[in-house]
Order: C-alpha cells, then structure tokens, then sequence
C-alpha cells in the first residue's frame, strides 16, 4: 500500500490511507494560536493558525492530561504531534502529543515550574534570608546605569541617610546578556568589594523584560551571595523569582533604597536619646555627690561640701581631744589639779587659737564653689567635663593638704609638746600662773620652774624689766 | 574616632549609655564616659547632616582589577527636587 499503482484505480478510502501512510507518522513541533475549540469527553478538536495558515488539530485525553494546562481560544500554543490523514474525511490533521504554552504564557509556565522547584530546594525559605544591617557604611547598587531605577536609588539612599556610601555596579538588566551579568555582578561585590548590603533594582516591564530576574542563574547567585540583597525590580503587581529568593523584597528601587538605610531624621532622633541618656547618667552620679555633700552641710558651722575636708575637722578634733586628755592625765598625776591644765591651755600658741577661724574660711571658700558648682552644673554638658576636673576635685585636693599640715602643725604647737622641745613654765612660788613679764617677780622672790620632767624651785637673783610691757 | 564606621559608633554608645545607666562607676570613669558618648554623638550626628553620600560607580573586573570613579547622574538634580 505505500507505492503507488498508475494502472489501479483506488477507493477513497485507499487513497486516504495511501496519504496517512505517506507521512509515515511524521513528528514536528509546530507553534500557532487556538482556535475552533471543540472538546469532547475523549478528544478535544482545535485549529492551530499563523498569519498565513490554518492546521485542524486532534488531541486525546491521556495527552491533555499531560500537558497541565488548558487550552483556551487564543492561547498561544507549541505542540508535537504525529502528522496524519483521518481516513473517514480525509482531513489532514495533527495528532497533538504534548503542548505547552508558548509567548507570554509560556514564559509564565515556566515561571511557576521553576518556581515550584526552586521552592522544593528551600531557596525562599524565610527562615534563610539574612537580616539587613542597621546601619550600613558602603552600599552596592547592581542596575543599568541608564534609566529611572538608578536615579531612584541614587537620590533616595543618598537623601535619607548621607553616612552611607553607595557603589554602583553597571549591568544590562535586559535581554540574552543580562543573566551573565547580574550573577558576575553579584559574585564581584562578594569576592572583591564588599559591601554591607546589595541592592538589585530594574524600572517595571513585561514578563519578558523581567525574565532574567527569573532565571534560575540569578536566583541562585542570589541565595549564594554572603552580602544580604534586597530587590527592588519593577513595580506591583509583578514579581519574580529573583524577589523570592531576595533577602528582603522591595516592590520599587526607591522601596529598595528604604529599606537599606535607615532615615536620617529617625537616627537623629535616636541620637538624642542617647544624649539624653548620658546627660541622666552623669547627673545620676552628680545628685550623689551633691547628697554627700548636704548631709555635710548640715553640720554647722560648716558648710562645706567635700568630704575630704570634712575627714581633715575629724582628725583635727580627734588631735584637740588628744590634746586635753594627755594634758589632763599629765597634770592629774602630778597632783596639780584641773586647773593648770586650763591655764596652759587657755595660753596655746596663736596658730592653734585661729585655726577655727581658718577652717571656717576656708569651709566658706568651698561652700561658694559649691554654689558655682551648682550654676555649673546647669551648663551645656558636653562643657562640663573639664571644669569638673578643675574646679571641683584639684579645689577639693588642695584644700585637703592645707588642712591636713594645719592638722599636723595643731599636734606639734600642743604645750606639753612644747615643754619636750626644751621650754619651761614659770610660777611663781606656789601658784599656777604662768609668769610673762619679769616685772611680775622682785629680786629675790621664789620662783617654781616646771620642765618637760620634773621641777626646779629657784630663787630670782635679779631682774632686767623690759620697757613697755603692757602687762603688769 | 572617625575610623569608626557608623554602625561601630551606634553601638559603642549603646554600650556607653547601658553602662552610665546600670553600674555603681566612680565619678571620674563616668565622665570619661560621658565625654565619649558625647564626641560619638557629635560625629555622627556630623555624618548625618552631610551634604551627601559619596556615590561612586564601580568600574573594571576581577580579572583586569577594579576601580571606582565618581558616579554623577545627568538628570537627577531638575526631577529630584
């Protein structure tokens, strides 16, 4: 039956078997539009047309089934099929195999199946995605240098937060070379020039202009990238995989740029928080000293604020107690009574009777730099740490050592110390007055001479009186 | 200070004001503390107010070395304001 016989004269049938055999089932691919749909439980009929023809199709239900979509009237369409000659009508038909979508919607199928894959591997996890730094100092930028996505990102990231430096990377965002680019872009920035955070960015377009953030190549260089990226790729509703597999997803490059920096106004805003913060701190500290230095003033008569002083009038009455116990001791045992004592020490040396006085200058000196601690106190903060130094602690530091030698000269002036440095108290006979104008003695008169140890009782062999000695 | 990035910066005086806030320190140590949160502030807050973010294009490739040059945009200045 496949050759032919010029001297036979064939049925109809024959000669449309004779052309189905003469396509020996032949496979193309073929590409063309739906139309003149007409399905049946087992088969669904349609034509396949171009501009220039038209192609009746056939396709069986176990094929419809594998192709995973429907066909609808106008659906751009790519379909193998046997070629072959329905016998009972003569018809020349395509027996459709498989299809898939072609164009636009073929670009959409492939979307979702890659989709669907790369979902399956994990790669738009959440769990995965790198957190965005809060802060970053170097931003890379990978767009075309031309268009509106560059200009997006470049004025809003340089605008909302000018500490941050951006570093654009030129690529074609579209067409066959595109891909290539934006994965060596991405894997530059990661071996070469680090930045804290990427951003990927195109204006809007179609599918087709979208596809090479759709491309597997892209997704992938995206999840390998150690630098955190965020994608700012066109404008809602559209979104591609690379969106997916970004670290953070902007819907425009200006959303991008946002959500890479912080705003400036925000972070100054902070900032004076802190400043608040630090001003409590040390004014936390300074009401404790000021607490100290209250419970100070409270004990009159002196109104001093340090504390250091305070321990030096400690240690000052502490030596005056010393003083009058040792003096009383001293004298008891010698059977002289209290009153000795109080004369001796109703003469003490000038230094010891004004030390009061000087302390009480000296504690009034401090309580006016309290008072211009306190006006300092009221001042711009960040002035204040030098003063502090200055005028509170050195201030408090000398006046410490000035009364700590008063401290210790008052033990040295006291009388009985005196007497060990070799002086001695006259009386005259019996009495307890010291003598301090030899006027106050005759020749001849017994005078009692007490030394650091023990006693001499003399008699005056002359006298030499001094002129002018207002003391009688 | 300055070789401070800015994220180092923000988190050194959130150390800073953390420790003026909790711990006993003694007078001299907490103005030393002061005085550097203080310098913090004042520097950031200067990176902040600046007229720009430097912007800079990078250029070459890992093969024939990289370069960055200054990166100005034609016409963003009469549609950005």
């Amino acid at each position: 039956m496949n050759t032919m016989d010029e001297e036979r004269i064939y049925t109809v049938g024959e000669v449309n078997r004779l052309a189905d055999n003469l396509l020996q089932g032949l496979v193309v691919w073929v590409e063309g539009e739906v139309s003149n749909l007409r399905p049946y439980p087992n088969y669904t009929f349609f034509s396949l047309s171009d501009e220039d023809a038209s192609l009746s199709c056939i396709v069986f239900r176990d094929a419809i089934r594998e192709m995973g979509f429907e066909l609808r009237e106008g659906m751009s369409v790519l379909a193998k099929g046997r070629l072959g000659v329905y016998v009972r009508r003569g018809q020349f038909r395509l027996n459709v195999l498989e299809a898939q979508e072609s164009g636009e919607g073929r670009l959409r199928r492939e979307f979702l199946v890659l989709m669907r894959k790369l979902s399956k591997e994990g790669l738009f996890e959440e769990g995965i995605k790198k957190p965005l730094p809060a802060y970053p100092d170097v931003v890379g930028l990978i767009t075309s240098l031309e268009g509106a996505a560059v200009r997006d990102v470049v004025i809003n990231l340089t605008r909302r937060f000018p500490a941050s430096r951006l570093v654009v990377r030129g690529v074609r965002v579209q067409g066959d070379e595109a891909v290539g680019d934006i994965v060596a872009a991405i894997e530059l920035f990661n071996r070469c020039f680090p930045v804290d955070a990427l951003i990927l960015a195109r204006g809007g377009g179609s599918l087709e202009d979208l596809q090479p953030f759709n491309t597997e190549e892209v997704v992938r260089a995206i999840r390998s990238s150690a630098i955190p990226v965020v994608t700012g790729v066109g404008h809602e509703p559209d979104i591609t995989l690379s969106d997916l597999a970004a670290d953070f997803r902007a819907s425009t490059p200006t959303g991008a740029a946002e959500a890479v920096v912080p705003s400036s106004p925000e972070v100054l805003a902070q900032l004076r928080e802190s400043e608040v913060c630090l001003a409590a701190g040390l004014r936390r500290r300074l009401h404790r000293l000021e607490r100290d230095l209250g419970s100070l003033e409270k004990r009159r008569p002196f109104s001093d604020p340090a504390m250091i002083v305070s321990q030096a009038m400690q240690r000052m009455a502490d030596a005056e107690a010393r003083l009058l116990t040792t003096a009383r001791v001293s004298l008891e045992r010698k059977g002289r009574g209290l009153d000795a004592a109080y004369l001796s020490l109703a003469r003490y040396p000038r230094e010891y009777r004004e030390l009061p006085g000087r302390i009480e200058a000296a504690a009034r000196k401090l309580g006016s730099n309290a008072v211009a601690w306190r006006r300092w106190k009221k001042r711009e903060p960040d002035l204040r740490d030098k003063e502090l130094r200055s005028a509170v602690l050195a201030m408090l530091g000398r006046e410490e050592g000035r009364v700590r030698l008063a401290a210790s000269r008052l033990e040295a002036l006291s009388p009985l110390a005196v007497l060990a440095r070799g002086y001695a108290i006259l009386t005259r006979e019996g009495e307890t007055k010291p003598l301090t104008d030899s006027a106050e003695v005759g020749k001849g008169a017994a005078v009692d001479v007490r030394l650091h140890r023990g006693r001499l009782y003399c008699e005056v062999k002359d006298v030499e009186i001094q002129e002018g000695g207002g003391e009688a | 200070m300055s070789e401070m990035t800015f994220k180092e910066m923000m988190g050194r005086l959130d150390e800073i004001t953390a420790t003026l806030e909790k711990e006993d320190l003694e007078l001299e140590e907490g103005l030393r503390l002061f005085e550097e949160g203080v310098g913090l502030i004042r520097e950031a807050r200067q990176r902040l107010t600046a007229a720009s973010s430097k912007v800079d294009k990078l250029i070459g490739s890992m093969e024939e070395g990289l370069g960055t040059e200054e990166f100005e945009l034609e016409t963003a200045r009469e549609e950005g304001e």
